[in-house]
């Protein structure tokens, strides 16, 4: 089962992907923050990590790049979920190394598609 | 002495003129003695003279006369005597008519007896002859007729003589008048001249002094030196005016050094104006050295005004931006006409710690003749704004971000429950569930117009203009559409045109919001088995697009309010969607790119909504 770490300081939104993750059919693993965020995607390697770009502590670009930096991490897609939306929060998010970006809010539908897209199976991508 | 300038030049003539009747009066008397004693000479002492001759030449006639007669010519001896008698008498005549010389009367009494003797004698001598012959008749001429006879010449010669001395005498007294007239003329003449050029002198100066004095403190009083009063103190003309001249100067003095004072006072005011202003000031001339700046500006780029003065712009303020600006208002040649979508130049300094916004206007100035002067660069404050725009747009950015958070989970769940259903969950209780699905959308839908018009309104979207072919964008728009439409059996109709493309210059996401906009609501306040219909049309250099529908209408009173934000048509019939945002951002989208946009209606007739973009 392929797993997805999801990083958000919500309660309430984590909930939600949560429960439509693994309706889906993935593991889930959640971070509040983003230094557990990193902490939790070295020791558990997810397949792909939602990253929440407004986060306490250590904003999520910041993440990107530490996961980026980490050998262990590096190749782990990273798809940017933000409310915000603009040209120049999604280039940033792009030059930090994320592979798509996600606009809040969005129907299950959206993040399930996105998801499908940047998981690769043994199989290649489905 | 004399009261007006034309009393003292007329004195001057008078007395010239009086100086020239005396010279010539003398002289002309001179003349008159000179010809008096001429004429003395002439007329008197001539005629003695020329009488006394004849009658010398008379009497020997007479005498040659006599001895003819005693010779024995007795007829031409009484001839001549008789002739030379008669001439002797008539010269006689003339000489005593002409007595003139002192002594002269005598000799002619004894003239005029001793005649008359000799005339006796004559007669006698010619009774003796004639009585008693030639020898008595000789013997009484030598004894009393010749004697007579050399008396009479003698007597007239004496006169003769008499008035050849008084010729000579007036000779020389007329030399001596002739002397003494040219003289005393000389003198005269020289004295007369001496007192012309003294009076010439004491006159023109008594004229021209003033007048000169005058002018030399009219000069310094040009000069700007105003207390000098002038003292005349003559009381003609000249004195009047130097009078009238003082009071002038007088009052321009006090009116100058009122004017100075009102000057300096109302400087001062603008001095002092300047330097509290709150906007930075910095003066330059024409070569960019700093020659004023105030307070504020001292403030702002943390400077001393005695420390900048005379330093080049450069040299003080490190701001490469605003030197430039500085160098192209200076070197145009016109006054330009700003170019209505230049941006105002605004740079931001950290000042006492804080961070602060300007705005930089620069304007050249300029002397009488149009030539530059220099320039004066204005630093506005607008802090205040830009920290206002600066929350506003976190405002709207935090707003949203605060919206969207909520409306993910409420999206996702409610989703998520219409995807696996809620045991025991009707068609009532889906039929709920869809709608909070709509109005999740719809809420998602004004949160982003509203983070869109807000980012449009201040000024945050760039529009990035490309060449776009305008019909291919409106068909591109529609295709989403199209299934919707398809369900109302509404037609979508692109309205024939001539073959070929109609370009634009335009930004393309941007028009394409607003032909969304356009369609949506089109299709909203379209009822069933209606149509829309398109047309994109070119009108010199604008193009024309324009959405018709077949809907109720939009009544005249909301015709312009409709494109206001959160504004729609109260009407039972609106179909539901649309927060009344999107003609809204369509304005403001056609707006910025030099457009406009309308619309045209009738209740019951439908609506057509039109907007303009430039052509290419």
């Amino acid at each position: 089962m392929k797993k997805v770490l999801v990083v958000e300081d919500e309660a309430n939104i984590r909930l939600s992907i949560e429960i439509c993750l693994e309706q889906a059919g993935y593991a889930v693993i959640t971070a509040e923050d983003g230094i557990s965020a990193v902490e939790q995607a070295i020791e558990s390697k997810p397949d792909l990590i939602l990253l929440d770009l407004i986060l306490p502590k250590m904003n999520g670009y910041l993440v990107c790049e530490a996961l980026k930096g980490e050998t262990a991490t590096r190749d782990i897609p990273v798809v940017a979920i933000s409310a915000r939306a603009q040209e120049g929060d999604i280039k940033k998010a792009r030059e930090a190394g994320v592979v798509d970006y996600i606009v809040k809010p969005f129907a299950p539908e959206e993040l399930r598609r996105t998801v499908r897209k940047y998981i690769i199976t043994e199989e290649g991508k489905e | 002495m004399f009261k007006t300038l034309r009393q003292k030049l007329l004195s001057g003539y008078v007395i010239l003129i009086l100086l020239t009747i005396l010279s010539s009066s003398w002289a002309i008397l001179n003349f008159v003695r000179l010809s008096d004693a001429l004429a003395k000479v002439l007329v008197e002492n001539y005629r003695s003279v020329l009488a006394a001759e004849n009658m010398v030449g008379a009497i020997e006639r007479q005498d040659s006369g006599v001895l003819f007669y005693l010779l024995g010519q007795q007829d031409l001896g009484e001839r001549l005597t008789d002739d030379y008698q008669n001439e002797f008498m008539i010269w006689f005549g003339r000489e005593e008519e002409n007595i003139t010389v002192f002594g002269e009367a005598e000799i002619v009494a004894a003239i005029k007896e001793n005649y008359n003797e000799y005339l006796a004698a004559l007669n006698t001598l010619r009774n003796i002859y004639l009585s008693q012959g030639e020898e008595p008749a000789k013997a009484y001429y030598l004894e009393t007729v010749y004697p007579l006879f050399a008396t009479v010449r003698d007597e007239c010669k004496q006169l003769l003589e008499i008035n050849h001395q008084t010729i000579v005498e007036r000779d020389s007294a007329a030399k001596s008048v002739a002397q003494n007239a040219i003289w005393s003329t000389v003198v005269v003449s020289v004295i007369s001249i001496g007192l012309g050029i003294v009076w010439g002198m004491y006159s023109s100066n008594s004229i021209v002094g003033p007048v000169l004095k005058l002018t030399e403190k009219v000069k310094s009083i040009a000069q700007g030196k105003l207390g000098e009063k002038i003292a005349i103190n003559t009381n003609d003309e000249i004195g009047v005016l130097a009078v009238e001249f003082n009071k002038m100067a007088q009052s321009v003095k006090e009116s100058q050094s009122e004017n100075i004072a009102k000057l300096i006072s109302e400087r001062r005011k603008s001095e002092a104006i300047v330097e509290e202003i709150a906007d930075g000031i910095i003066v330059v001339d024409r070569e960019n050295r700093i020659t004023m700046v105030n307070k504020a500006a001292e403030q702002i780029f943390g400077i001393a005004n005695r420390n900048v003065i005379n330093k080049h712009f450069l040299e003080v303020i490190k701001e490469e931006s605003i030197f430039l600006a500085l160098k192209n208002e200076l070197l145009t040649d016109q006054a330009d006409a700003r170019d209505l979508n230049d941006e105002i130049m605004t740079i931001s300094k950290m000042v006492n710690g804080a961070k602060k916004h300007y705005t930089i206007e620069i304007a050249r100035t300029e002397d009488e003749d149009g030539k530059i002067e220099g320039a004066v660069i204005v630093l506005g404050d607008v802090t205040h704004f830009k920290e206002i725009d600066e929350m506003k747009s976190d405002f709207v950015s935090t707003v949203s971000h605060e919206f969207r958070t909520p409306l993910t989970s409420i999206e996702m769940g409610i989703g998520l429950l219409l995807e696996s259903g809620i045991a025991g969950a009707g068609t009532k209780e889906k039929e709920l569930m869809q709608v909070v699905d709509e109005e999740v959308k719809r809420l998602k839908q004004l949160v982003t117009e509203l983070l869109d018009l807000s980012r449009i309104e201040s000024g945050k979207i760039q529009m990035e203009f490309k060449l776009v072919d305008i019909v291919r964008l409106v068909e591109a728009a529609i295709r989403p559409f199209e299934v919707q439409a398809k369900e109302k059996n509404i037609k979508l109709e692109m309205k024939d045109r001539k073959a070929g493309t109609i370009k634009v210059h335009a930004d393309p996401d941007k028009i394409m919001l607003v032909l969304t906009n356009l369609v949506a609501n089109a299709l909203r306040y379209t009822p069933d088995d209606g149509s829309v219909k398109f047309n994109v049309e070119k009108a010199g250099n604008k193009v024309y697009v324009s959405v018709q529908d077949t809907g109720k209408g939009i009544p005249v009173k909301y015709q312009e309010s409709i494109f206001e934000k959160f504004t729609q048509v109260p009407s039972d019939i609106a179909r539901g969607g649309g927060a009344g945002l999107g003609l809204a951002i369509a304005k403001e989208i056609v707006k910025a790119h030099g457009g406009r946009i309308w619309v045209e209606s009738e209740e019951g007739e439908g609506s057509k909504f039109t907007f303009t973009l430039a052509a290419v």
